[in-house]
Parts: C-alpha cells; structure tokens; sequence
C-alpha cells in the first residue's frame, strides 16, 4: 500500500468542499481560488484547479460569467449556485460528522 | 540570436522563441490528450491557456519573447496531469481504473504508429511493437505479403496509416510496447479478469448484507443496479471486441481480394471487366463502371475495418476523412447510375436486317445436320444465348432458331433475320447487319454452323431467326444433331419438335409430310 494513494484519497472530495467554501463568501476568479488553496497547502499546482472547476459547473452546483481584464485575457468568475449552496451544506454536515469520527476514534488509541 | 513563433492563446498573441515552442507545444499536448476523454476537456483546456496567457503577460513586463526559463517556470506553476492525478483522484469507472493500473504494470496493449522508427508512416513498427516481433522480421513480412496479396497491401498500408493513432506522449509509447501478447499473458489476463470479477461478486455480497441490514435501501438499489451494469459492459465489451476483430479480418479479406483481383488474372472481377469489352467501347462508361463499383463495394469495407478497429482499439479518424468517405460513396451511386443509364441507351432502339440466299442444290433430298463442335465454351459471357468463343476470346452467339417452310419457287432458300439493339436506330441496324451465319453443303448434307458471329462488334442482344424454305416434292432428313437448332416447326402430323429428329419429311402443298413414321 502506497502513502501516496492514501493521501490522495484523504484529499479526493476535501477539495471539492474547499471551492464550494470559498465561493459560499461571493464570487472568484480562479487565481484567487488557487491562491487560497496555495496557502491552505491543499494544491500544489494550479492544473489541477481547472478540471475541478468544470466538473463542478458541469454538475450545476457553480456558474460563471465573464470579465474583461486590462492585463491578459478575459476572467472567466465563479459562483455557487442555488444547488451547489444545498450539496455545500450536506458536505458540511458530512464533515462534521467525519471530523467528530476521526477524532473520537484516534482520541481513543491514544487512551488505550 | 534566437528564431521566434508566434502563439495565439485565449485570443492573445505572443512571441515564443523557438527551444521554448517545442516544450511548450509538448505540454499542451500532454494536457489535451490527458482531457481528451473528459466531458468539458476543451473548456478545461481553454481554461488553462486562458491562466497561462495571463502568467505570460505577467512575465512580458520588460521584454518581448517568451524564453525556455519563462516555460519551464509557467509549467512548474500549472504542473503535469500527472501531478492532478495523484492529488485528485477522478472518479473513473472501475474500468478504466483497472486499464491505467494494467498501463503502469505495462499490461495492456495498444496499437499505434511509430512515428520514432517509421519508415513510411510508422506502420509496420508500431504493428511489430504490438506483437513484440523484431522490427526487421516484421518489414520482411511486410514485403511477403505485398508479394503474396499483391496490390492491395498498399492499399492496407494506408487504412491503417489514416486509422492508427501515432503514439504521441510518453503514456502511449508505453501502452504500445507493454506486456508481450503471448499465450501465457493472454491467460493470465483472463484469470485476472474471472478474479476480479469475483472480488466484485464478493464485495457486492459484503455491501448487500450490511446494507440490507442497514436499512439503507436505496443505496443498496443503486449499487444493485451499478454492479449488474459493471458486468453487463463488460460482457458487451467482450463481444464487442470479438466483432472488432472479426469485422477487421472480414473487411480486410474482401478489400484485399477485390482490389487483387482488380489485376491479377483469371479473378472474378476481371472477368467481369472483361465483360465489360464485349459492352462498352474503350473508355468512358467501361472505367467510370469499374470505379464506380469498387468505391461502391470498397467504402463500405473500410467502413467496417475503421468501425472493426474502433471497437478493438478505440481508434477514431478525423471526422473530415468520415465525411470525405461518405461524400466519395455518393460520387460512387452517381457513376454507378451514370453508367446503368448510359448502358440502358445504348439498348434504346432496336433494327432487324434480313438476307436471302439460295442454296444451289436440286437433288431430291437434303440431309440436315449441325455442326457439333464440343468447343467448352468460356463461361465468362453466358446471357441470352451468347459465349465466349475459348482461344480468340470472340463473342458469339448460340441461340439461333432454325423454322423450315414451303418454298415460293423450285429453289431451297435461307432467310436470315438477324436483330440488334442500338442507341438509335442507325447503330442498332448496323449491329444487325453484322450478325453472319455459315453453313457448308457436302454432296447431300447440309451443315449448319452451331453458332453465329457477331463479327467484333459489342453485344446488343443480337439475335438471329433462320428459316429454310422447301420447294414442293423435295425431301429433308433431320439429323439427331439438328435438336438445339429447330424451333416450332409446323408440320400436318403436328410433331414436336424434337419427335420430327430422325425422320425423313416431304414438303407437300399443304406443308411438312413424314414419309418415314409409322
């Protein structure tokens, strides 16, 4: 069993929840997403944003419209829609769940 | 001093010295054929132009071209597919998943060009990859089987070349070279697949009985219906891939006789060609038939191969050779139709032309027979009455009918109506008065020729009546051998025709007698 695999699988889906997050404050534009997540540590390169963006607009949970910009070409800029805000608040109360699980359970090895 | 391309990305256009192109150019490609499968991959990848112009712009403050070290760092910042996957694991289907562990293992195979070794297009060594045979076997096999199916291996050569993908990045060369095909391998995937499928039917009753318990029904119903899926696809995969191969094996087996018979003697469709001399004059409606029938026959066999190779090897052309095939097909039912009108035409009209000669005999019996020559006809031209005469390739005709009347005068006389069809009646007349028929007198015996020429013109259904006319009180033997020759002869016993064979018959006033029947 591969660590790589494993840590891959702990962030599948954590992703996903972290974009929605972000854009549950007002809309962004990729750059701003991926600096957010640079910081957070949870990417490394911004390649992988992209798909993730139009997977999510694609199953209508984000929608997007355009912007010009003075230095470079236009800005495409992202926001939740009405769905996405149901399916963020079902992740939270997955994540709460989860994060109330992992910490029983690890809180517990460490007592024995 | 550097050369420098000029890019456009997301509408933007830049400057890129030329070592960077070719890096840059590499990338792009990676991702495109990493979002080739994915829903939205083009607006993926437009994204990703669209974030890389922007760094671009951002690195043109105080120059002008885009160098190496700007590529390298704005590919550092965007990362490899590679880098995506390990972060985010896509959701795949189970299939797919199994198919990219294979890849890393170097299990699967797949055919491609290889555009590294190629000599012409790559063909030949991205088909030895596949086989693991040595690339150097491999091209002299290819030169046997140009010897052996002769003009249509080109022919393959080239479907293959237009169908095959080359192999392009570095995944693709490895899913060329990977695993050998042998035997062994072959069973071991086998084995592979009955294991994981019952890992899968293992699981599926793990999750059954937890979930039935769990009361978590409707998960249950969709994972229920998710497994029967997984092993109904995989089924349909199977005999998908097994008419892949055989549409492959099928299509190529008719396009390689038929363009092989093109040329190579004594084959069907030369025959037919052949035929077609006895039709057409040289040229026009002759080649644009022949055209016309193998792309009518032929488009639909690569058809099949391309569509054969799909379901084997996931390969696709470019929609513009589908639609230039489709277009070419139609050119094909508009030569064919041409040439069916043009050949119609040319039976538009039909002439008679009728001949007299009187036969210098005034004995009182005349014994007729026919020359019955076992020629063992070619029987490449077999329609309405006509052969191929077997060493001068001559056309002639057979079906002549031979009618015996009363003579107007004392003298025996034969008329021969010939009729011929023509574009008018002009052309059809003059096919008319082409048709000769011979026949010799020896002593007491007339010998009717058993065919009739046409004297090298084209076929035009010629046909050729015969009738023999009789002065009163002379006598005519028919001979066994007249059987194929007469027809519907009147006579007052009212015989058939082929009971009036071997009998002697008197012409009288009232027309044929038998003096020799009981």
């Amino acid at each position: 069993m591969k660590i790589e695999n494993t840590q891959s699988q702990m962030r599948k889906g954590i992703l996903e929840y972290c974009i929605l997050s972000i854009l549950k404050n007002g809309e962004a534009y990729p750059s701003d997403i991926i600096g957010k997540l640079k910081k957070a540590k949870m990417i490394v390169v911004e390649g992988t944003l992209y798909p993730l963006l139009t997977r999510l607009k694609n199953a209508e949970l984000l929608q997007y419209r355009w912007e010009e910009s003075s230095s470079g070409p236009p800005r495409k800029y992202y926001s939740i829609t009405e769905k996405g805000n149901t399916f963020l608040l079902e992740l939270d109360s997955t994540w709460k769940d989860l994060a109330k699980a992992v910490r029983l359970t690890t809180k517990t090895k460490k007592d024995e | 001093m550097n050369k420098t391309v000029n890019i456009n990305l997301a509408g933007m256009v830049f400057h890129i010295n030329e070592d960077a192109f070719e890096i840059f150019n590499n990338y792009i490609n990676t991702l495109k054929n990493h979002f080739k499968n994915e829903e939205g991959g083009d607006e993926i990848l437009k994204d990703i132009e669209g974030r890389i112009a922007e760094l671009f712009t951002g690195r043109l403050d105080k120059k002008e071209a885009i160098s190496l070290t700007d590529i390298n760092e704005v590919i550092k910042i965007m990362g490899h597919p590679s880098q995506y996957d390990d972060e985010i694991e896509q959701e795949k289907p189970q299939e797919q998943q199994h198919k990219e562990e294979d890849l890393r293992k170097g299990k699967r195979r797949k055919v491609f060009r290889d555009e590294e070794e190629r000599v012409i297009g790559g063909v030949c060594s991205g088909l030895t990859s596949y086989f693991d045979i040595n690339i150097f076997w491999g091209r002299i096999m290819f030169l046997i089987l140009l010897f052996i199916i002769g003009p249509g291996a080109p022919f393959i050569y080239i479907i293959l070349w237009i169908a095959l993908p080359s192999a392009k990045t570095t995944a693709e060369k490895l899913e060329m070279k990977g695993e050998k095909v042998n035997i062994n391998n072959i069973e071991k995937n086998i084995k592979d697949e009955l294991d994981n499928l019952e890992k899968k039917v293992r699981d599926f009753d793990k999750k059954m009985t937890k979930e039935v318990f769990g009361s978590k029904f409707q998960i249950f119903t969709t994972k229920c219906v998710d497994f029967f899926i997984s092993v109904i696809t995989g089924i349909f995969k199977f005999i998908a891939s097994c008419f892949g191969v055989f549409a492959v094996l099928l299509g190529g087996f008719i396009l390689v006789v038929l363009s092989t018979s093109l040329l190579t003697e004594g084959s069907f469709m030369l025959e037919v060609r052949q035929l077609f001399q006895y039709i057409f004059e040289e040229g026009e409606i002759s080649s644009s038939l022949s055209i016309g029938i193998i792309l009518f026959i032929g488009l639909p066999m690569v058809a099949v191969i391309l569509f054969g190779l799909k379901l084997i090897n996931n390969t696709t052309i470019h929609s513009n050779y589908k639609i230039g095939m489709l277009c070419l097909w139609f050119v094909s039912w508009f030569l064919l139709g041409n040439s069916g009108t043009n050949i119609a035409l040319e039976f538009k009209k039909e002439a008679k032309n009728t001949t007299t000669e009187t036969i210098d005999y005034n004995k009182d019996t005349l014994y007729l027979s026919m020359n019955d020559i076992d020629r063992n006809f070619d029987n490449a031209f077999d329609a309405k009455g006509f052969k191929v005469t077997p060493f001068e390739k001559e056309l002639i005709g057979i079906g002549m009918r031979l009618d015996i009347t009363k003579s107007k005068d004392s003298s025996y006389n034969l008329i021969k109506v010939g009729s011929s069809f023509g574009k008018n009646n002009q052309t059809a007349k003059r096919s008319a008065e082409g048709i000769s028929f011979y026949f010799a007198l020896e002593d007491e015996d007339m010998i009717f020729d058993d065919f009739f020429s046409i004297e090298k013109q084209l076929w035009r259904m010629q046909e050729l009546d015969l009738t023999l006319e009789i002065p009163i009180g002379k006598t005519i033997y028919l001979d066994d051998s007249m059987e194929d020759l007469i027809y519907d002869i009147k006579n007052q016993e009212n015989m058939w025709d082929y009971d009036m064979l071997g009998h002697y018959w008197k012409m009288e006033k009232e027309g044929l007698s038998c003096i020799s029947c009981e």
